[in-house]
């Protein structure tokens, strides 16, 4: 034990040498928090805009100020004729342009229905579908104005609605729990696969394979630090949220932590598992940062729903346990439900890890080739 | 130039002896981009709704066959109160729950407004306020009906303009279009930037940096050989990944195939510049990782390609300026989608041009071939 104990204070040593290393460490999961909280944002703001207006007219000057004052859109340009639409989209400094038919006004207040279309560029469909939707609401709700007051007796549905668990639809609510889950299982895995690799490659391991400690003791004095670093990292994210975001946790705090040390494990067992098989820290790099960074952040439902992929993907992102890992966390932080809700997904977490580090200490030397 | 070509060979021949990067560096984008492109999508496939019909009247069950006949709702369990309702989205079973209240039908007959009660799970934001867009288009419709039927009071709120769409370049809102060039795009700044910049700091690690130091060979020489196999890496695997797209999702490409070339090549100059700069100030392999990591994070997140960029605050648009990720996303999308020309683009290959050339310039002013 003393001599493990040891061991664990020399990596501490090497980590804590490393000043650089250890302020990207910790300051990533703080910066990566301020970027999705306050610049990474799917909602539409000043989106671009451009106007085609045929008719002129006091209504669709009024229409068009009324759409640039929504705080969704600014206005780029006045076009003047259906040739300019193509170049204005093609050249991307407006991401739609709306178009008023002729006599627009007139039409409207003789009771006809005006013309408007709106052409988006549809080469980022997700803008252009919010890009139309704002943009039908602002006039619908423009044109709807004057009757108003008819509304109390005309036998229509009038829905409510009430937002459960993030009334104010905050998007806060999706990333806190991706950027834990995403941050720990590229630094467990990255971390733990380089300084395991490097050992073998710069032939130190060796030294240390002859040396009384068992190969048990050489990987856990190895993980050690970093199963530490990685829980003072979940702690401050939870902080953070808590006082940047007034985001706290619904649930049990001791129930989070303690899924989260699973989690971490087993992100440590993935790094062993990868320094198993890579050869070089290079290909140790290769695996866990070009080959898992973006299937963790696209096909854990991190960002996007895994319920509306194409079928098979359920399938896919079922061997990926950051998946888990974030309904875990979302039920408990936002939710507030308890174990009984996440049992399944503990447990699937459980036999992961089980089975990277089984793998992994078969796959693993300690003799010399 | 000799000299170039000799450390270019050797460059070369290190990459290629390690036979799972050799092999890796083509694999893993395609087989990435395979399966990541068809998964990306913000739609919305189906909405879990579920309903509680307290009226149980000829009104109440037309507007439940309605959202039933919706392609956009799956109508789950219909239960009777608004506890059992509950429970269903507190187990993720239902994603919104519709009440209709008793006197529904009653209302609508005397001709009043009736009201229904919607909730829906909002932990996604953003699905959340899509599924209650689809369900009062729904509303609406069924409103449009009731006016139809013999209701001028309520055919007046209709008196809006008629609102016709056009979607330019990609009629059918296709996401694999989108999301194509974005994720090809990310995929070759990764493979670049991790392997120029780990081989250089390789060098040093082990030492032979210091043989090379002790040759002829200039500065410059040394960082064009560092930059140069990863460059033409970079290049036969975007040519591979648009073959892979164009043959299995049909990805159109309006533009020049040249000109995207060009930018490709400018953008991988600037990310490999950037690359072997951050290399020449890092010690070991894994302090070069972290500040790579840091730095790709950031760029990715920022490039706008998951988020609009015009959605970001007025300061992180201006940081934009230096993100090389965020030109080589739009000037992909551009021709690629709507075959946009040097005219359209040229402010940004302009300014990709300037980073390419600050960011090599640093990578050899701060080489130092004296230790």
């Amino acid at each position: 034990m003393k001599r493990f104990l040891g061991f664990v204070r020399k990596e501490f040593i090497h980590i804590f040498r490393d000043t650089r290393t250890l302020v990207i460490l910790f300051g990533l999961p703080v910066v990566m928090i301020i970027l999705f909280g306050y610049v990474v944002s799917t909602d539409l703001k000043n989106a671009s805009l451009a106007f085609l207006d045929l008719s002129k007219d006091d209504v669709t000057t009024t229409l068009t100020d009324r759409i640039c004052s929504s705080g969704f859109f600014r206005k780029t340009a006045d076009l003047s004729g259906h040739q300019d639409i193509d170049r204005i989209l093609r050249s991307g400094k407006a991401k739609a342009v709306i178009v008023f038919g002729e006599n627009f006004g007139r039409e409207l207040e003789s009771g006809k229905k005006p013309r408007i279309s709106i052409i988006a560029d549809g080469s980022e469909p997700n803008i252009a579908t919010l890009v139309t939707n704002y943009a039908t609401a602002i006039i619908s709700g423009f044109t709807q104005q004057p009757t108003l007051t008819n509304q109390s007796s005309a036998p229509v549905i009038v829905p409510e609605v009430r937002m459960f668990y993030n009334p104010s639809l905050k998007s806060q609510f999706m990333f806190i729990p991706g950027v834990i889950t995403m941050i720990m299982i590229l630094i467990c895995a990255l971390m733990t696969s380089i300084t395991l690799t490097r050992e073998k490659e710069f032939g130190t391991m060796e030294v240390l394979l002859v040396s009384p400690l068992k190969p048990v003791q050489i990987i856990l004095g190895k993980v050690t630090p970093y199963f530490l670093l990685s829980f003072v990292n979940v702690v401050t994210i939870l902080v953070m949220s808590r006082l940047v975001f007034g985001m706290s946790v619904k649930g049990s705090l001791a129930l989070l932590l303690a899924e989260s040390m699973l989690y971490i494990l087993l992100s440590l067992s993935i790094g062993i598992l990868i320094s198993a098989v890579a050869k070089t820290m290079q290909q140790a790099i290769f695996i866990s940062l070009v080959g898992m960074m973006l299937p963790t952040v696209l096909l854990s439902g991190f960002i996007f729903p895994i319920e509306n992929m194409p079928e098979i993907y359920d399938w896919i992102s079922s061997v990926l346990p950051p998946r888990y890992f974030i309904v875990i966390i979302k039920n408990i932080m936002i939710k507030g439900t308890g174990f009984a809700h996440v049992w399944k997904e503990t447990l699937v977490l459980a036999f992961m890890t089980a089975a990277f580090i089984g793998l992994a200490v078969k796959k693993f030397r300690i003799r010399l080739q | 130039m000799r000299t170039i070509i000799f450390l270019i060979k050797k460059e070369f021949l290190q990459i290629f002896r390690d036979k799972f990067i050799g092999k890796a560096i083509f694999g893993i984008p395609i087989i990435q981009m395979l399966i990541l492109v068809p998964a990306i999508t913000f739609e919305i496939k189906s909405v879990k709704l579920c309903i509680i019909d307290n009226d149980l009247t000829s009104e109440s069950r037309g507007l439940t066959s309605k959202l039933d006949g919706s392609p956009f709702f799956t109508i789950v369990d219909a239960v009777d109160s608004e506890k059992e309702a509950n429970e269903l989205l507190y187990d993720d079973n239902a994603d919104a729950v519709l009440r209709i209240p008793a006197g529904f039908g009653r209302d609508l007959g005397l001709g009043r407004p009736a009201k229904v009660m919607v909730s829906a799970n909002a932990i996604n934001a953003m699905t959340a306020q899509l599924s209650w867009a689809y369900l009062s288009g729904v509303i609406r419709d069924y409103n449009a009906g009731i006016a139809l039927s013999g209701h001028p009071e309520a055919a007046t709120l209709m008196t809006a303009p008629d609102i016709t769409f056009r979607y330019w370049y990609n009629e059918m809102l296709n996401y694999k279009y989108y999301m194509l060039p974005g994720i090809l795009g990310i995929l070759v700044t990764a493979i670049g930037f991790v392997l120029a910049g780990l081989n250089m700091v390789k060098e040093k690690e082990i030492g032979t940096i210091e043989q090379i130091n002790v040759t002829p060979v200039k500065k410059y020489q040394f960082v064009m050989a560092k930059m140069i196999p990863f460059l033409l890496i970079g290049l036969i695997d975007l040519a591979i990944g648009l073959g892979v797209g164009k043959l299995l999702f049909h990805i159109p490409f309006e533009g020049s195939l040249f000109l995207l070339f060009l930018c490709s090549a400018i953008f991988l100059v600037a990310a490999l510049g950037l690359a072997l700069f951050v290399s020449t100030m890092s010690g070991t392999q894994q302090q070069f990782m972290f500040v790579a990591f840091f730095f790709m994070i950031i760029f990715i997140l920022m490039s706008g390609i998951f988020t609009p960029l015009e959605s970001m605050p007025v300061w992180a648009q201006n940081i934009d300026l230096l993100n090389p990720v965020a030109y080589l996303m739009k000037i992909n999308r551009m021709i690629m989608l709507k075959g946009s020309t040097f005219a359209d683009i040229g402010r940004e290959i302009f300014a990709l041009t300037a980073i390419a050339v600050v960011f090599t310039a640093l990578a050899i002013n701060r080489y130092r071939k004296t230790a």
